[in-house]
């Protein structure tokens, strides 16, 4: 089960942040408090950050830079138009699973699994 | 505005500085990139805590145990030999057998009894597959103990 769980959480990282940002522009440590708040997600910095780099270099997020009055400048990120898109074909395609899944699940005649039920 | 002690910025030196060592092997300025964003975090997370009373050392202490450890920026990166994974070093082992055995046979033409090619050929496949062995979760692990056997495979037919 943990393996299972471990892998869908994977797999969902790069989706989770793109629509963490998809609400509108935000910065590094509110967005992790954000994807830290959801516990089944298990998110936390050493996810979190390297994957806004590498969505930034795939194109996907913008930063801009703002400095503070005491510490390191601030980093607001934001989606490009290549982040929104591939946000709307995810959300699309999450759509399409989740009910294919709920298809399998009802076992497609209407009828609950014996664990539904 | 918060003000940060020299002991307390000591201590997220020494932070940033152990995950720095994990993230061996990753681009300067990714690296660089990381680094800076988790001092930003640090900072903010101790705003949020201390407001405009200055930070001290157990302040940044309980922000630090509220983050990851260093060594959790390493989980899931794969260790690089002079910039290579084990596993691509596995392929390209196996891929320069075939490509040496052809250069020395041309070289050693004529030197029918010579058996340094077919040896530097047997070497490189059984490091690759030594290798891919070691790295067998990596993508090119498997590609290289696959590829090592059917070379290897292959030469043990042609060989008259």
């Amino acid at each position: 089960m943990k393996s299972w769980v471990t892998q869908l959480r994977k797999g969902l990282l790069e989706y989770c942040v793109l629509s963490a940002i998809a609400h509108g522009e935000t910065y590094g440590y509110a967005l992790v408090q954000r994807l830290k708040g959801v516990e089944p997600l298990a998110l936390t910095e050493s996810t979190v950050y390297p994957i806004l780099n590498r969505l930034r270099e795939d194109g996907c997020v913008k930063v801009r830079d703002v400095p503070s009055g005491n510490g390191p400048p601030r980093r607001y990120f934001s989606l490009t138009s290549l982040g929104r898109n591939r946000v709307t074909e995810m959300n699309a395609y999450w759509d399409e699973l989740c009910e294919a899944i709920a298809g399998i699940r009802r076992n497609d005649d209407g009828s609950k699994n014996d664990e539904d039920r | 505005m918060m003000r940060t002690d020299d002991q307390a910025i000591a201590k997220i030196e020494t932070y940033l500085k152990n995950v720095a060592a994990q993230l061996e092997g990753m681009p300067e300025s990714r690296c660089r990139d990381l680094l800076r964003q988790l001092e930003s975090h640090i900072h903010e997370a101790l705003e949020a805590r201390v407001g405009d009373r200055d930070a001290q050392v157990p302040d940044v202490e309980a922000v630090l145990a509220d983050m990851d450890p260093p060594e959790a920026f390493r989980r899931g990166r794969r260790r690089r030999y002079w910039g290579l994974s084990l596993g691509q070093w596995a392929l390209a082992c196996s891929l320069s057998g075939p490509v040496l055995l052809v250069l020395l046979l041309l070289v050693h033409r004529g030197q029918s009894h010579d058996a340094t090619p077919i040896l530097v050929f047997w070497s490189t496949q059984a490091a690759a597959l030594i290798l891919g062995i070691l790295s067998w979760r990596e993508r090119h692990g498997k590609a290289a103990v696959f590829t090592s056997i059917a070379l290897a495979l292959i030469s043990v037919l042609l060989c008259p």
